[in-house]
């Protein structure tokens, strides 16, 4: 079984084929690497088109949904209505047909640089300035939890996978599992109760302290800032990390009992070693593709926890956005979780033929 | 063959595995400090605060606070960076979008009604409150004597919050502005189409009416002074070439006694300071300072009340009386009915709902008071569709209608006597047409969430009484966007509205039924009503109210046979009253007045904040 | 040998089903002449009685009976979500792990589209357009949405087995396609897809009770879901009844955990190599 067959007879010239015989061990990750890529884009391409017809071809008028509910709910006091909803049409271009509206929405998107018009639920503020003002706390709380939680779940989720033997272990299992089935929000709420407005040792709610002036140069803002999220990423942090060490876990004794670990032990390997080079490495695998999904899915999950902490990050804007009806926004959240997911996703799947041959081979 | 692979392997495991981590770590960090969002934002802040005051002062703050906790002396308490506490007054509103940064009416629906804006940033014409005008930037109106002209006189002392004066150019730019800019959607956009105006070039605005289709004709408008008393003129030297639905009035130059101290979209927070310079001398304005900020989840609101953090927040009264005042005597109930009464709307084109009995007989089994209580505070059982302190004694309402048409009654026994005498019978315990189709009907509401729960509740209790007499009723609870989309079609066949008509002048309690209105089913274009109601003498009526002086005692007739019409036909049945319920904070400022104007609602908020008084505190 | 995993996780599981079963059965007659699951029935958001140990709901429910009630409803919403998801993910998962090539390219951009595509907006937006709610319609919509996530594990999965020497071996020993993926890959495949399902299930039931507590899936009759949400939405833990919160949220528990369990003794039972383990301990 060698791992790199030659293919030598492709070979036209003999200039060449000193270089390529050079290359040759690269050439199938080189062609994976371009293959992945070349789908990158197709699935852009078809979620932006999916994205579209999502919100385009729904039945019932947005437009007039949105201002005959923004009527009713401001019980009156407002002007106009069907009219309101057609001159907000015309500036939307809801007017044009159906396939002009998607040939300006690619161009919009994909050119223009994200652009999809302006935002109902911040108007007048356009749909990617309001969405790009929220993100960046949308990534600092959820993102960076996202991560710590795997870097600590995968610890001790491989620890716990290689001392499966010690009984201890299964009491851990148990936190674990209870935890990572245990709805985020109910953890939220009962950390707020407790360390906020019980014992008063960290605020609640709100990014920073209102008052403050933002200054990011500035060390008592950012430690303000800081303070304000220990109880949201511990939250997080707790749930998912308990999730990737029991995913962690799992993977570890399902590799450990593979033959070649046998063999290695066999060849003498100290169990450190084997921990390290064998078990651990083929166990994250799919534990870097688990976390590239997680990471992407972040939207799902925030939702509900920026409404209670409230964080000003897109998972509340988009609640908000969707109470109102304002498909603008919700279209450009998905969009971007979207594409977030897809290139998340494709750093992972390059990593991937470094991480293992075995998909290496396969995909030449 | 597995030894060299390996061996290459193990040099990179644990670096690679390192590395991966810190630059997603990186990656994942670094636009936190990046984008310029936020710093635009900065900038525009640093600037605002040296209205306050700068660094100094801050690092006292925290010196008094950590010496407040210690000592609990005399020294206030400071929130929101340096505001004195005893001086500021803090309102945590119900906020439905996140516009923090645009201080502008112009593109209707789509502003924040919590950002402080409305309620003490602009100034109207007139605030109407507790069934009275008091005069801001106008002083009164006068009409002529067949209605087709009324005058404004203009408050002449008035100054923008840049010191610059109101003057009537600003009046008459922003009538011909709006008109303009009709095609936006502006408010008053079309008001220069029946409307024509004419100045002193002082302090006096005649307006006359035309017909629409023939402008020399002169038509009457008694109900002018309505309309105009929520007129908000917009500053000429701030507005002028602007366009309406982009520009943003940041920070915003308007007439009202509260100028924008900063507003801030990531802690949802805005807070106004009182002006020096309020050119109503008279006018009482105890706090210093108004915060208005987004509530947050009920739990955590309560908290937030019992550690005294909010003065005015909206929250469930059960809550409050179980959870909340017993740990903070200092706050109360207020309580409000809701302006616009609910009722239930027939869908008068679906045999047999166009039976006038069936209408009758749904309205008896209607269990009002039951349904009521699942509120809190409760829902008060409706009778007329304008709110009413409980008598539901009305110049407009004849008290023989009342009875004789089972207004607001339950009877479920009465309900089955309706259905016989009509000829809907029994048939294998199901109620029957002339067809010999049983009788099934749907009540169309939405989520509990938005409207409370007896909204949600009565169709069940409805459909339980229902089955008693052979009749099925389907609850059908849908979520809001379907529900407008449906009733925008017609597609329903009983739904859950709400009418508002004004206690004073009720039109708006009909004047949906006329037929200029009225919509086929199946078209969704519009905001007309699809009820299937078409009738030449309810249009009369109304056409009647609508050009009547609302003011003339002669009307309160046509208003009776108007009450009379509806409620002998069972047009429309009503279903409640709901009172909203408001914890107040008495500890720095006292007075709130129960069962009056909603305090929260727009400009409404300075009819409360005209008798609030601080407690020295 | 008794296991006492396989045990505890079936014991378990016949608990929370017997309760959904008999409970609506037998719940009545501590309610004589009142139905205490209908609207109204009692004051809302009562607190905890002798007569209503965790209290009543915000429609005036007895909120013991209608967590009852809610278990059968919840287990609809996640045995058809779960059922369809699994179905669909591992069918795609194993025909694009297995066959390869075009077909693994072609299904692969599928399921990252669907795999990308936000659950729960989606699941909001769709939401405006459903005349009416109801558990089997959530369930479906949750089993169409979930699927992809199953299809990428199962391929992956499928992916490394093909790879094993013991697959190689089978091939070598020139088995018929068919016996390969029924007798090489699919046993060890199993556990995966069980776990799968049982994930799937219980994660079906928890966006549910999410979409309920951002006040999506109107109309829907009280799930576990709903009633967390609803409780949640009038600040039950401030009210004192926690129980409306945390005991729907502990039979979402104790349910994942059984299945968890079931699998984790079946996993034991059929992977040779876990089993060699499992016995050697």
């Amino acid at each position: 079984m060698d791992s790199f067959p030659l293919r030598q007879k492709r070979s036209s010239s003999q200039n060449l084929s000193a270089l390529q015989a050079r290359l040759q061990p690269y050439l199938p990750t080189a062609k994976y690497i371009l293959k992945r890529i070349g789908i990158y884009f197709l699935t852009v391409l078809g979620a932006v088109t999916l994205a579209f017809i999502f919100f385009h071809l729904m039945p019932g008028d947005p437009l007039s949904i949105v201002f005959s509910q923004l009527e009713k709910t401001n019980l009156g006091r407002v002007t106009g209505g069907a009219e309101v909803a057609e001159a907000y049409k015309r500036l939307l271009g809801l007017d044009q047909p159906l396939p002009v509206q998607y040939l300006l929405f690619l161009r919009n998107v994909l050119i223009g640089g994200f652009d999809l018009g302006p935002s109902f639920v911040a108007f007048p503020t356009s749909t990617r300035d309001v969405i790009f003002r929220q993100l960046p706390w949308t990534i600092g709380y959820f993102t960076s939890a996202m991560l710590i939680a795997w870097l600590i779940g995968t610890t001790i989720g491989a620890l716990l996978g290689w001392l499966r033997r010690i009984g201890l272990t299964s009491v851990a299992v148990g936190i674990a599992t209870l935890l990572n089935i245990t709805p985020v929000y109910i953890i939220a709420i009962a950390a707020i109760i407790f360390f906020g407005y019980h014992l008063h040792w960290l605020p609640t709610g709100q990014p920073y302290d209102p008052g403050l002036t933002p200054n990011w140069g500035d060390i008592e803002f950012i430690k303000n800032v800081l303070r304000h999220a220990i109880m949201p990423i511990a939250s997080v942090v707790l749930v998912w990390g308990a999730s990737f060490s029991l995913g962690m876990r799992s993977l570890m004794i399902s590799v450990l009992g593979e033959d070649y670990l046998s063999y290695a032990k066999a060849k003498g390997l100290t169990p450190f070693m084997i921990l390290r080079d064998y078990a651990f490495r083929n166990a994250l695998l799919p534990q870097v593709t688990a976390l590239g999904i997680a990471l992407g899915n972040t939207i799902n999950g925030v939702l509900i926890l920026e409404a209670i902490f409230v964080v000003p990050g897109v998972g509340g804007l988009f609640v908000r956005a969707m109470a109102i009806h304002d498909f603008n926004v919700m279209q450009g959240v998905v969009l971007l979780s979207t594409v977030a997911v897809l290139t998340l996703s494709l750093i992972v799947d390059l990593l991937l033929p470094f991480l293992d041959p075995r998909i290496r081979r396969s995909n030449d | 063959m597995f030894t060299k692979t390996n061996k290459r392997r193990n040099i990179r495991t644990v670096p690679l595995f390192i590395f991966v981590s810190a630059s997603l770590l990186l990656a994942s960090c670094a636009p936190v400090a990046a984008p310029t969002a936020v710093e635009k934002e900065v900038t525009r802040v640093v600037k605002e605060t040296q209205v306050v005051k700068e660094t100094q002062v801050v690092k006292e703050t925290q010196v008094v606070k950590e010496t407040q906790v210690v000592t609990q002396t005399q020294i206030v308490k400071l929130v929101y960076g340096n505001l004195p506490r005893n001086e500021t007054l803090i309102i945590a509103g119900t906020a439905s979008n996140d516009v923090w940064d645009t201080f502008s009416m112009m593109s209707g629906p789509l502003t924040n009604a919590y950002s402080g804006y409305q309620q003490v940033g602009i100034e109207q014409a007139f605030l109407f409150a507790g069934g009275k005008y008091y005069p801001y930037l106008a002083q009164k109106w006068e009409y002529n004597k067949d209605g087709t002209e009324m005058t404004l006189y203009l408050t002449t002392n008035a100054t923008w919050n840049d010191g610059k004066p109101v003057t009537i150019d600003d009046w008459t730019f922003t009538l011909d502005y709006l008109h303009a800019n009709k095609d936006k959607g502006v408010p008053f956009g079309t008001m220069l189409d029946t409307t024509k105006y004419r100045t002193d070039g002082t302090d006096k605005i005649i307006f006359s009416f035309f017909d629409a289709k023939d402008p020399k004709k002169a038509v009457p408008n008694w109900r002018f002074h309505q309309s105009i008393a929520s007129f908000v003129p917009l500053a000429k030297h701030v507005w002028e070439g602007q366009d309406p639905l982009k520009f943003k009035n940041n920070p915003p130059v308007e007439a009202g006694p509260y100028k924008l101290v900063s507003c801030n979209a990531d802690t949802k927070t805005c807070i106004w300071q009182r002006r020096d310079d309020y050119w109503k001398k008279d006018e009482k304005l105890s706090p210093k300072y108004i915060v208005f900020t987004r509530q947050p989840e009920p739990d955590l609101l309560t908290q937030d009340l019992i550690s005294g953090n909010f003065d005015l927040s909206q929250l469930n009264a059960k809550l409050a009386t179980t959870a909340v005042m017993p740990k903070n005597p200092n706050i109360s109930m207020v309580e409000w009915p809701d302006p616009c009464p609910r009722q239930l709307m027939f869908n008068m084109e679906k045999a047999p709902l166009n039976d006038p009995a069936i209408r009758h007989a749904m309205s008896l089994l209607i269990d009002r008071e039951r349904a009521g209580k699942l509120d809190n505070p409760a829902a008060k059982p409706g009778v007329l569709p304008w709110p009413y302190q409980g008598d539901p004694t009305s110049p407009f309402v004849d008290p023989a209608d009342l009875k004789n048409y089972d207004v607001g009654v339950f009877d479920p026994a009465k309900a089955a006597q309706v259905l016989d005498d009509a000829g809907y019978k029994l048939v294998d315990g199901k109620r029957v047409d002339q067809n010999g189709k049983p009788l099934s009907f749907s009540i169309m509401t939405f989520d509990p969430s938005v409207h409370g729960a007896a909204v949600n509740g009565f169709p069940q209790m409805m459909a339980e009484e229902a089955a008693k007499i052979g009749v099925e009723i389907l609850p059908k609870v849908v979520e809001v966007g379907v529900f407008f989309d449906n009733a925008q079609k017609g597609n329903f066949d009983m739904m859950y509205q709400w009418v508002c008509g004004a206690p004073q002048d009720p039109l708006a309690a009909y004047s949906f039924l006329h037929s200029r209105y009225y919509k086929p089913i199946g078209t969704a274009t519009g905001f007309g009503q699809h009820l299937g109601y078409k009738d030449p003498a309810t249009d009369a009526l109304i056409e009647k109210v609508e050009q009547g002086n609302p003011a003339d005692p002669a009307l309160a007739d046509t208003y009776k046979q108007l009450f009379h019409t509806v409620t002998s036909q069972w047009l429309y049945v009503p279903l409640f009253s709901l009172y909203q319920g408001f914890p107040w904070n008495n500890e720095y400022f006292t007075g709130i007045k129960n069962q009056v104007e909603p305090w929260y609602w727009m400009y409404q908020f300075r009819g409360m904040l005209m008798y609030i008084d601080p407690t020295q505190k | 040998m008794i296991n006492w995993k396989l045990l505890l996780g079936i014991l378990l599981l016949t608990i929370i089903l017997f309760t959904a079963a008999i409970g609506p059965m037998i719940t009545p007659s501590f309610f004589p002449g009142e139905d205490p699951a209908q609207v109204g029935s009692y004051p809302s958001l009562e607190s905890p009685s002798p007569q209503h140990p965790l209290g009543t709901d915000t429609l005036g429910r007895d909120a013991v009976v209608i967590i009852i009630n809610g278990i059968r409803l919840s287990l609809v919403i996640g045995v058809v979500g779960g059922i369809i998801s699994t179905l669909i993910g591992v069918t795609i998962g194993f025909i694009a792990g297995y066959v390869g090539k075009r077909t693994d390219t072609v299904l692969r951009v599928i399921i990252d589209m669907v795999l990308v595509i936000p659950v729960l907006p989606l699941l909001l937006l769709m939401s405006l357009y459903i005349p009416k709610w109801d558990v089997v319609t959530m369930g479906v919509l949750l089993g169409i949405f979930g699927w992809a996530f199953v299809a990428r594990t199962t391929r992956a999965q499928v992916l490394s087995l093909r790879e094993r020497s013991y697959v190689d071996l089978a091939r070598l020993n020139s088995e018929g396609t068919l016996e390969i993926i029924f007798e090489e890959l699919l046993p060890g495949l199993l556990p995966y897809i069980f776990l799968g399902l049982a994930g799937a299930m219980v994660g079906n039931m928890l966006i549910e009770a999410g979409l309920q507590l951002i006040g999506i899936g109107a109309g829907l009759p009280p799930t576990l879901g709903s009633i967390m949400g609803r409780a949640y939405g009038a600040g039950a833990l401030s009210l004192g009844l926690y129980g409306q919160i945390l005991v729907p949220a502990g039979i979402l528990v104790a349910m994942f955990l059984a299945l968890n369990l079931i699998n984790m003794a079946l996993e034991e039972r059929f992977n040779p190599r876990l089993r060699a383990f499992a016995e050697e301990r």
